[in-house]
């Protein structure tokens, strides 16, 4: 099997098959970042989309030597953020609010755990989506991204602190709803 | 007492500190339960956080993704190539105006076209073919127009060769 890395040289040279088999491997991380921010499938799914296209355009861009992963996720989040800040967001998806059948998380768990890990996760995601996008955006990057304060920083485009400031206000937002919900 | 500041357990949980402080923050806790209480609800907030399970796709995205991606870009190998083509065509283009222009009795084409009106009657109009006097054997501008064929079924050939189709 190609490996990640030379699918990425490959794919900085202009190769487009290349590049359609990075976004097959990468779509479904790049779609839960893009989903976490929005709520919506459909917007999660455009913004995927929309994302994977900056991407191409900014190829040159990408360093073939690191995993493409997380370079693709880090767009995916800026443009949930830009879409979400451009416009109102899209009614949040009934179906975001379950987990869906064929997710690998909770599969051999007898049907009540699943019930109780299911309404669990609904409780999380819909306080996550109680922030505002510029709060929900470096909370994916340092939760689910796992960048440094210096990595959100660069992506975002924003000051070290102003990074720092939004994300323990977040946390603090995000844990008094979630104490709020238990 | 003055309690650990938003910034020292943030960054106390994020390993973000540097030694001395971090060493400061860890003594403090060890005798403040009011920042202890406050370290274990974030504490508790990322354990939750982890808890969020990933979300399957219902479709594969691949295929709307590369059909609108924009336009192949053309390798650097045949863009020299194309480069090379442009001025071999253009240096041709200089030799057949070269060759064909003192050939050309340009008096003859801006006097071809006038009008000319006959004393009584009628206006009439006389076209006249302007006269070219080709003297050069015309080998040399079948040689000129068959390389300049030749270079542009070439250059189209490594065009179309240059992209892929953008679906299958």
């Amino acid at each position: 099997m190609t490996d990640d890395r030379d699918l990425a040289t490959k794919a900085v040279r202009g190769d487009q098959e290349a590049f359609g088999e990075l976004v097959r491997l990468h779509q479904t991380g790049v779609f839960n970042a893009a989903y976490r921010m929005t709520g919506n499938r459909q917007d999660a799914e455009d913004a995927a989309q929309e994302a994977f296209i900056h991407a191409y355009r900014a190829i040159v861009s990408l360093d073939p030597t690191r995993p493409p992963g997380p370079w693709f996720r880090k767009i995916a989040v800026n443009v949930s953020l830009n879409r979400l800040e451009k416009r109102p967001a899209l009614p949040l998806d009934d179906e975001y609010f379950s987990t869906h059948p064929s997710t690998e998380h909770g599969i051999g768990l007898e049907p009540e755990s699943q019930t109780i890990e299911r309404d669990r996760s609904r409780e999380i995601r819909g306080a996550l989506l109680t922030l505002p996008p510029r709060y929900r955006a470096v909370i994916e990057l340092r939760h689910f991204q796992d960048l440094s304060y210096a990595e959100i920083a660069e992506t975002l485009d924003r000051p070290v602190s102003d990074v720092k400031s939004d994300l323990f206000r977040a946390r603090k937002l995000l844990a008094e709803e979630l104490k709020e919900l238990s | 007492m003055n309690h650990l500041t938003e910034s020292q357990l943030n960054e106390y949980l994020d390993n973000t500190l540097k030694t001395p402080e971090q060493q400061f923050v860890e003594k403090h806790l060890s005798g403040c339960a009011d920042c202890r209480d406050k370290v274990e609800i974030l504490r508790s907030l990322f354990q939750t956080l982890d808890e969020i399970p990933e979300e399957a796709l219902h479709h594969d995205l691949t295929p709307l993704v590369l059909y609108r991606l924009p336009e192949q870009k053309i390798h650097p190998g045949w863009r020299l190539f194309l480069a090379v083509q442009t001025g071999i065509a253009l240096g041709l283009t200089i030799l057949v105006v070269r060759n064909l222009l003192p050939l050309v009795n340009l008096p003859n084409i801006f006097t071809a076209f006038t009008l000319q009106i006959a004393p009584i009657g009628l206006p009439t109009i006389h076209y006249r073919l302007p006269s070219l006097d080709f003297q050069t054997s015309t080998a040399n501008l079948i040689f000129l127009a068959v390389s300049a064929l030749i270079l542009w079924g070439v250059g189209n050939a490594a065009l179309l060769r240059g992209r892929r189709e953008v679906q299958k």
